[in-house]
């Protein structure tokens, strides 16, 4: 198995000894433990773990509260030991980003199951997170340059494909992107349709 | 540019938001909230929604209780945290009676229709806040205890300085909603923090502060610590102030700047020193307004407690710093952050009208550390100092009609009552330090 590294977050000492015992003999280090929940994100900040598990009964602030703080500032995923099946219960904890649950009483092949899945869930999410912001990034890019070839094919009476290598060699020999010429040539056109 | 109705709701279907919490103001400055249901919100935008007014402190009395909320389109902002796993917005409001006039006890509309007197007189006042507050740790159950960081470090042992990193996460909240940060930085006391950011018109500020509060706790907690605003929580360390750089403008051009002096300020400047030295006893319980505020103002820790003015020495109530021409201002240096920023505004605006108006002089610049002077120099040179106590500034505040006219009747009372009841429950209770220093001996 993996050897990550957990926050280990419950109020129980009994309860923490036992999953401390569990993921010690599955290869995993405990690197930070806290009773209360504005102490696990002091620790999950200072240590920065792979994956945190949570009780339920952590006392100070919800514990699906903790949770988002953790999904919102990418900071781990994170998953939870619970009794509470109630509707509410489940629905807050779908809001809150946990992504997994390990019932009452702790059993070793579901903890460290959900707590393997967690993780690679986790990983993907991040993964698929970055792809999106680079093509966000190309989108905007591609939109201006888009706009600036109309306006040169219009002013220089070129082809499209003639109005991209204008743009593409202009770049180059400025050494700057495709995107900051594009800029230029949208604003200086605008400048120009202004007066 | 002014945000328009169709704006909000854009906004709002755009980000998928579900609540909007309504905002306004109570009588000790914090954001009290309605939270609604997007459903409600174009009724809530056209000033329909009507709220229980005796549930907020200070506000009214039961029997009349129904008043309605006024939303500011300018103050609609997304809250860049989640509190319940989704996005939500918020928006501030005014109060208004259900005849349509504005609540005399809203310290909102208040602040408003003392600005507006400012416009009589054709001028408009700029402030620029600095407030400082403290991170500390928590204790095994999540309550707040007055450990530091710096203290804290000692059983966390981690490179990472926590307080730091939460005032990083601060500043591009702060940001994200709109302000532009100017500085921030760590303050003189251990865990003690500053974030400063730019100047602008009263009432906007104003919202700004209480935003800023807001945003700060949250932030704070975030990061499993917690911001207190409290103006002196630790004996022995600098205490946090609020200190409130101010400017008047006319047709876009700062008044306080005369190049033809040899300061360089106007006589508009002048006077209006002269009427916050003479109002500075009579503002005190607003601008420091908590017992706990007058435990602040002591000789030693770089906070004001002599009512005088200086262009160099930080020592005074206000000091003027060296720029001119637009950034002409005067510092106020008593302030806390415990004060009610619409409260506060209010009065110090008064206050400096006031000497505008009755062309009131201050008395001639302090350039040497106050401290150092004895009481008979400082009776010579007649320099008074702030009140001692809560008890001591709202016996100025009751002698004191301009700063009464700053609060309007209703706030005047409602603040009188509350503050008085403060002390006396202050002044019953048997402190620690009592025990420790009598307890044995007697």
């Amino acid at each position: 198995m993996s050897n990550l590294r957990v926050l280990l977050g419950d109020p129980d000492g009994r309860s923490r000894n036992r999953i401390k015992k569990i993921l010690g003999a599955n290869g995993y280090s405990i690197v930070a433990e806290a009773t209360d929940g504005m102490a696990a994100l002091r620790q999950a900040r200072m240590v920065g773990p792979d994956v945190a598990v949570l009780s339920e009964e952590i006392t100070g602030l919800n514990v699906l509260q903790i949770v988002t703080v953790m999904m919102d500032d990418r900071i781990c995923p994170s998953i939870l030991i619970a009794t509470n099946n109630s509707p509410e219960f489940i629905g807050a904890a779908k809001k809150s980003g946990v992504l997994g649950l390990v019932p009452r009483p702790v059993q070793e092949y579901s903890l460290i199951v959900t707590l393997e899945l967690a993780y690679e869930t986790y990983q993907r999410f991040n993964q698929k997170e970055h792809e999106i912001e680079d093509l966000k990034i190309k989108l905007e890019s591609r939109k201006l340059v888009e706009k600036a070839k109309g306006i040169i094919m219009q002013k220089l009476k070129l082809s499209e494909g003639e109005a991209y290598r204008h743009i593409q060699k202009r770049s180059m020999n400025q050494k700057v992107t495709m995107k900051q010429i594009a800029e230029a040539i949208i604003l200086t056109y605008e400048f120009e349709s202004n007066n | 540019m002014a945000i328009t109705k169709q704006d909000i709701l854009k906004q709002v279907a755009d980000q998928h938001i579900r609540f909007i919490y309504l905002q306004i103001i109570d009588i000790t400055g914090m954001l009290k909230s309605v939270t609604i249901p997007v459903s409600q919100l174009d009724k809530a935008l056209d000033g329909e929604l009507m709220f229980d007014g005796s549930s907020i402190e200070g506000f009214v009395r039961i029997e009349e209780s129904d008043m309605y909320l006024k939303p500011d389109f300018n103050t609609f902002v997304v809250l860049p945290w989640h509190p319940r796993g989704e996005s939500e917005a918020r928006i501030i409001c005014d109060v208004y009676n259900p005849d349509g006039t504005p609540f005399s006890g809203c310290p909102r509309c208040n602040l408003k229709r003392v600005v507006k007197e400012a416009a009589a007189m054709g001028v408009q006042l700029q402030v620029g806040p600095e407030a400082e507050f403290f991170l500390f740790h928590t204790d095994s159950e999540g309550k707040p205890t007055t450990i530091t960081h710096d203290q804290a470090s000692y059983f966390d042992l981690a490179p990472v300085d926590l307080g730091e990193n939460a005032r990083r996460d601060m500043v591009l909240a702060l940001e994200e909603m709109g302000f532009e940060v100017e500085a921030s930085h760590h303050e003189v006391a251990p865990g003690q923090h500053e974030i400063d950011f730019k100047y602008g018109c009263a009432v906007a500020t104003a919202d700004k502060i209480a935003t800023f509060k807001h945003a700060v706790r949250v932030i704070a907690q975030r990061h499993g610590l917690h911001a207190s605003f409290m103006p002196k929580p630790v004996f022995g360390i600098n205490g946090s102030g609020m200190h409130c750089h101010q400017s008047l403008f006319r047709d876009g051009e700062n008044i306080f700047y005369d190049p033809s002096t040899p300061n360089k300020l106007s006589a508009e400047a002048m006077y209006y020193i002269g009427g916050i030295l003479k109002h500075a006893r009579g503002f005190a319980a607003i601008t420091n307004p908590t017992v706990n505020s007058y435990k602040r103002l002591v000789p030693g820790y770089e906070a004001p407690v002599y009512i005088a003015w200086s262009e160099k020495n930080r020592s005074p109530l206000v000091r003027i710093p060296a720029k001119r021409e637009m950034s002409t201002r005067i510092e106020v240096r008593n302030p806390d952050p415990s004060c009610n920023p619409y409260l506060a505004f209010a009065v110090m605006l008064k206050a400096g009208l006031d000497g505008i108006k009755n062309k009131i002089l201050p008395p001639t610049a302090v350039d040497y550390n106050l401290y150092e002077m004895t009481e008979d120099e400082r009776l010579e040179a007649g320099i008074e100092s702030l009140p001692g106590d809560l008890y001591a500034s709202l016996k100025e505040l009751k002698k004191d009609q301009v700063v009464q006219d700053a609060l309007g009747c209703h706030i005047y009372d409602r603040f009188l009552e509350a503050k008085s009841r403060e002390w006396n429950e202050y002044n019953v209770q048997v402190h620690v330090w009592e025990i420790e220093r009598y307890l044995t001996i007697f």
